[in-house]
Formats: C-alpha cells, sequence, structure tokens
C-alpha cells in the first residue's frame, strides 16, 4: 500500500522564496536581509507567552497560540512594515504554580533576558520595537522591560497585551460579547476559548468546558477587585494564588466561546495592530533635555 | 476534524492541558527541551536554522516513542555574543540564559516530570547547557541530560564518511551539514544561490595547525574565542556549495534514528542518590551557588 502512494505524490515546484519587503517572519531571513529590513524601518513584534493551565478544555499554550498567530495575521496584512520575531513562551507565572504543566521564570531573568532580545534588534538598527505580549502577568515586567529599552537604547519600544486592541473602537465588544460584565472575559473564558477555537478548533475540548465567575466579581463580595480582560474591572488591585480563586482554572464564561467569535477578535486585534504600527513607525521622540547647571559628573543610576 | 491525541499518543507539552499534565507525570513521560539561538547563518541560510534543527529532530524522535516523550516549546535565543556584527544575530547574557532556563525546568520537576533531556542546537553554548542541567541535577529530584544535535551523528563512527565531501576542518557554521539539513527540513527558506565558502586558513604550519581549529566533529587542543566577523567574511565556515537535499535527508534519519536511542537510553536511568562521606558537623550550605 505504501509503494502505491508513491505514485500519487505530485512533482512540487518550489516556491519563489520571499523578497524582503514581503517576509514578515524575521527567522526566515538572512543576515544581509535582515539588515536590508532594518534599513526599510520595519517595526519588530516580539509575542511573548506562557506556557500555562487554561482549564480543563483548553491546552496550556493558549497564550502562545493567540499572540503568535494575531502577530503572524498582522504580519501577512502589513508584510512590509512589520517583522515578527521568535515567540518566547515561557512567560513570569508563579502564582497557577498549583496546575500541573505551568512554567515561571522568575522577574529577574524574566525581564533580564527580554530586554537583552530587544537590545539585540535595537542593536542592529531595528529602532521600533513592539512587545506584543499574551499573558496578563507579563505586563508588569514587560512594562520595565519597554521602559529599560526605551532609556537605555535609541530605539523606543512599546508593550502592550493582544486583547486592550480590542477597546480602541469602544463599540467593538458589543458586536460579540454575551458573558456578563466584569468577569466574564479574564482566562480561559470566552474570548480566550473563542480565539482559540479560530486557529486550532481540534486542540479544544469544548465538551470539558466550564464557566467560573471568580468570587471577587461577584460586587457583594468585594466592592473594588474585579478582573475582566476587557473592561478592566475594580480600582483595587489584588495578585494571589490562581487556586484560590477558581477550581479548574477558569475565569470566565468558556462555554460561550465560538469559532466565529473568535474570527471577529482576531480580525479586530489584526487590524488595530497594523494601524498603531504605522503610527509607531513614525512615532517622533522629542529630544531628551538636561536641566541640571553643573553637567553630572556620574553615570544615571541603575543604567545598564 | 482531526481527533485529539489522547494523553499517552500526544507529543507536545504544550497541547496538553493542565489536568492532562497530571496524567502525562503519572505516566512517566520524560521531558525533551530543545534550544536553539536565533543567529547569522550566512548569506543563504534563515537565521533560525539552529532552532529548525533542534526542534524537528525533537519532534520526529518523539513521533517513535510516544508513550516516553513530550517535547516542550522551543526556546529560541540565546548567549551569542561573538555574532553580534552580523545583523539579526540575538543575544542574551550568559547568566541570565542560566536562569532562565533552570527556572523552566525546575517548572517541569516540580510538576512531577523526573527526567529532562535538553537538545542544544548551538555548540558554543553547548557549555552552559551543561551547568543548567547540572544545577538541576544537584538542587532537584529530577534527572537533567543534555546532547548537542552533532554528537548524534558519531555514534555511527562510519556515517559522517558516507556523506561528508568537505574540507577537514571546515564544517563548522551554515556549512556543507547546516545547510544540507536545512534543505532537507525547509527547502523554500533556503537561497541557496547565494551560499558562499569560506575555509578558515589555518593558525600555524604543521603540526601547530592542531593547536586551535574548529569542525563539528573535533576541534583543536585549545579553544581560543573570537568575533565570528573576525574569523569569516560572510559568517560562513564551511563549505554549503558541497549541501544537498539528498544529504540532508540522509543526515536527518540517522541523527533522529540515534536521538530515539538515546532517548531509550536516558529513559532508562535512573538517578542515584548521593552518599555523604562527613563524619562531622556542618557550619554552612554547600557552597556551590546553590540556592
Amino acid at each position: 500500500m505504501a509503494l502505491c502512494l508513491s505514485a500519487f505524490h505530485k512533482v512540487k515546484l518550489m516556491p519563489k522564496r520571499l523578497s524582503v519587503r514581503e517576509q514578515y517572519l524575521y527567522a526566515k531571513l538572512t543576515w544581509p536581509e535582515l539588515r536590508e529590513a532594518a534599513d526599510m524601518g520595519k517595526v519588530i513584534v516580539l509575542p511573548i507567552g506562557s506556557t500555562e493551565q487554561h482549564g480543563h478544555h483548553l491546552p496550556i499554550d493558549v497564550d502562545n497560540v493567540l499572540c503568535g498567530n494575531i502577530a503572524l495575521e498582522a504580519g501577512r496584512r502589513a508584510p512590509e512594515k512589520i517583522l515578527v520575531a521568535p515567540l518566547i513562551p515561557y512567560g513570569f507565572n508563579v502564582h497557577a504554580f498549583d496546575f500541573p504543566g505551568t512554567l515561571h521564570v522568575p522577574r529577574s531573568p524574566f525581564v533580564d533576558y527580554v530586554v537583552d532580545v530587544c537590545k539585540s534588534f535595537a542593536y542592529h538598527g531595528f529602532k521600533r520595537i513592539i512587545l506584543f505580549d499574551g499573558h496578563g502577568s507579563n505586563m508588569p515586567p514587560l512594562n520595565l522591560v519597554a521602559r529599560r529599552i526605551s532609556a537605555e537604547t535609541d530605539a523606543v519600544c512599546g508593550c502592550l497585551i493582544w486583547p486592550t486592541l480590542l477597546k480602541v473602537d469602544p463599540d467593538h465588544m458589543q458586536t460579540w460579547r454575551e458573558s456578563r460584565i466584569p468577569g466574564g472575559c479574564a482566562h480561559a473564558c470566552e474570548l480566550e476559548t473563542s480565539a482559540y477555537l479560530h486557529f486550532a478548533p481540534e486542540r479544544v475540548q469544548m465538551d470539558k468546558a466550564e464557566d467560573n465567575i471568580a468570587w471577587y466579581n461577584l460586587s457583594e463580595n468585594s466592592r473594588f477587585g474585579a478582573v475582566d480582560i476587557l473592561t478592566g474591572g475594580g480600582i483595587l488591585s489584588v495578585v494571589e494564588w490562581t487556586s484560590t480563586y477558581t477550581p479548574q482554572g477558569v475565569m470566565g464564561q468558556a462555554t460561550l466561546g465560538t469559532a466565529e467569535k473568535g474570527k471577529i477578535v482576531v480580525d479586530e486585534t489584526a487590524d488595530r495592530l497594523v494601524q498603531f504600527v504605522g503610527m509607531f513607525q513614525k512615532w517622533s521622540m522629542p529630544e531628551r533635555e538636561d536641566h541640571h547647571t553643573h553637567a553630572p559628573s556620574s553615570p544615571l543610576p541603575g543604567f545598564e | 476534524m482531526p481527533t485529539r491525541p489522547s494523553v499517552q499518543e500526544q507529543i507536545r507539552y504544550d497541547h496538553l492541558t493542565w489536568s492532562e499534565v497530571n496524567e502525562a507525570a503519572a505516566l512517566k513521560k520524560m521531558i525533551v527541551l530543545p534550544i536553539g539561538s536565533t543567529q547569522q547563518h550566512g548569506p543563504h541560510l534563515p537565521v533560525d536554522a539552529d532552532c529548525l534543527i533542534v526542534e524537528s529532530l525533537a519532534l520526529a524522535a518523539a513521533e517513535q516513542r510516544k508513550a516516553r516523550v513530550l517535547v516542550a516549546p522551543t526556546l529560541p535565543y540565546s548567549y551569542n555574543v561573538e555574532a553580534m556584527d552580523f545583523p539579526g544575530t540575538v543575544s542574551v547574557a550568559a547568566q541570565t540564559f542560566m536562569d532562565f532556563c533552570i527556572s523552566v525546568v525546575k517548572g517541569f520537576a516540580y510538576h512531577g516530570f523526573d527526567h529532562i533531556l535538553i537538545v542544544n542546537g548551538f555548540a558554543a553554548n553547548d557549555n552552559l547547557i551543561e551547568l543548567i542541567a547540572r544545577q538541576i541535577n544537584m538542587e532537584t529530584g529530577a534527572l537533567c541530560g543534555s546532547i548537542n544535535w552533532t554528537r548524534l551523528l558519531v555514534v555511527d563512527e562510519a556515517f559522517n564518511d558516507t556523506w561528508r565531501e568537505s574540507a577537514y576542518p571546515g564544517n563548522s557554521h551554515a556549512d556543507e551539514l547546516e545547510t544540507s539539513l536545512y534543505l532537507a527540513l525547509d527547502e523554500e527558506s533556503v537561497a541557496l544561490d547565494r551560499a558562499v565558502d569560506y575555509l578558515e586558513p589555518p593558525r600555524g604550519e604543521g603540526l601547530e595547525a592542531n593547536f586551535v581549529f574548529e569542525d563539528h566533529f573535533g576541534g583543536g587542543a585549545i579553544y581560543v574565542p573570537g568575533w565570528t566577523s573576525d574569523r569569516s567574511p560572510n559568517g560562513v565556515l564551511g563549505e554549503p556549495s558541497k549541501a544537498s537535499v539528498e544529504k540532508g535527508r540522509r543526515i536527518r534519519a540517522e541523527a533522529v534514528t540515534n536521538l530515539v536511542a538515546v532517548v531509550d537510553d536516558f529513559y532508562a536511568r535512573a538517578k542515584r542518590a548521593p552518599v555523604d562521606h562527613h563524619t562531622g558537623p556542618k557550619y554552612g550550605p554547600l557552597p556551590l551557588g546553590i540556592s
């Protein structure tokens, strides 16, 4: 049987190698081509995810699959402006460690690792870098990375977690969201389940999807402590062990996830990312002005 | 719609749910962690060569040992300051890189995986990877081993003679070996028309040439680090013009066969308990930088 099958192999014509202008994958360029890409002013989009529990119904690669694929989708839409760098699949995540599979990199090596990756891009002439995050708890350390890159190099670095792009158009959320506000979209929820169903439905076990509105999202329990990816939440931030507020790892209404909603949010996010990249390419950084009357005689503290 | 593989059949760590990770640990699966580098590979190969090679070998070996292996997500950036004169190369400080990896591997141990095998794609980092694995073995109950993928081609001593046409020494970067394998894995991403050979001139005459030289399959007696741009005008160290898809397929098959054998060997190896021979009291912790 195996021998018979070989007769059906088609003659494969070698596809033409993409030009630097057409190629949006950093990984697939050679070094002379990367020099050219830097000269073209392409913006680096660095997806940073996490390997982390996402309930019984979603695999632990949700953050990587979502931020990675949305970045690629944006790259496909604007390859002349965007270079998507290889994704960093491990993030800052100790709070979820009661759930098997979750991996964690402590704050200091995580920040230093991303800083050095970005400094490498800046060194080679890429002066606009976007940290494209897929995991909420990465945001405080990634804010620090962006500040350090902007202060310690001549590049400008911006950071965001992808769902915030769904807030650029304040009317957009009404076109798809059905879950409770606040709390219906926080983790392994309506939003993440939908987006994953769009990219890889065969890996989702919808029959195991469960809803969970975390206790702090109920106003009778907490006046200020709500958490929701899209609407923000309360004014008070309290980070505790994940296992204290969800039995299965879901925060939100996973059962409301559909591939159709996933396509809507992925399209919107990718388009908004392309739109911001266009702005960011032209972003001008005002010159620093040193207001000391005596020039400082020692370096800036903590400046590496 | 393809059916979702069972935990027994699943070869990717990151495709499991958290409850399935419990099952995978109970099944005594071992973790294979590919570590690559994003770095220049001459004018003809993309900068992901190291990552592509280790990830594809790990997944291919896992396909043959589904019941034993889970491949974790590839780490694409590592320490590589010497190649920074070539655009595209990414380098992370050595200490940061090691701390990052140690934390990831400790995560596997915490969740009940007691065998972790690191497959490294960038030979210059072999020593850093060894330090990572060593620290895991001293600080956790898990056993961590490491291997550079090129070592898989010396298991059968006669193998390299069956394909190698390039000069010795000479196969060391973006060369006949890496170019052939890349062609076998992702031919359309290779700009073969731009491949230009470069062989370093010998560093001395006669026997003195044996002090310092580099090759994937045996280097000189002494390792003298230096900037890549001092050593090669285009980032190539070797003869990519001698590469072919056919050689790459054979190299891939040999590497995968032997990686499966390494997996079996490592899987069967139990961690042995240390024996403390001190008789008196201790007044401090182990001074090994162990935390």
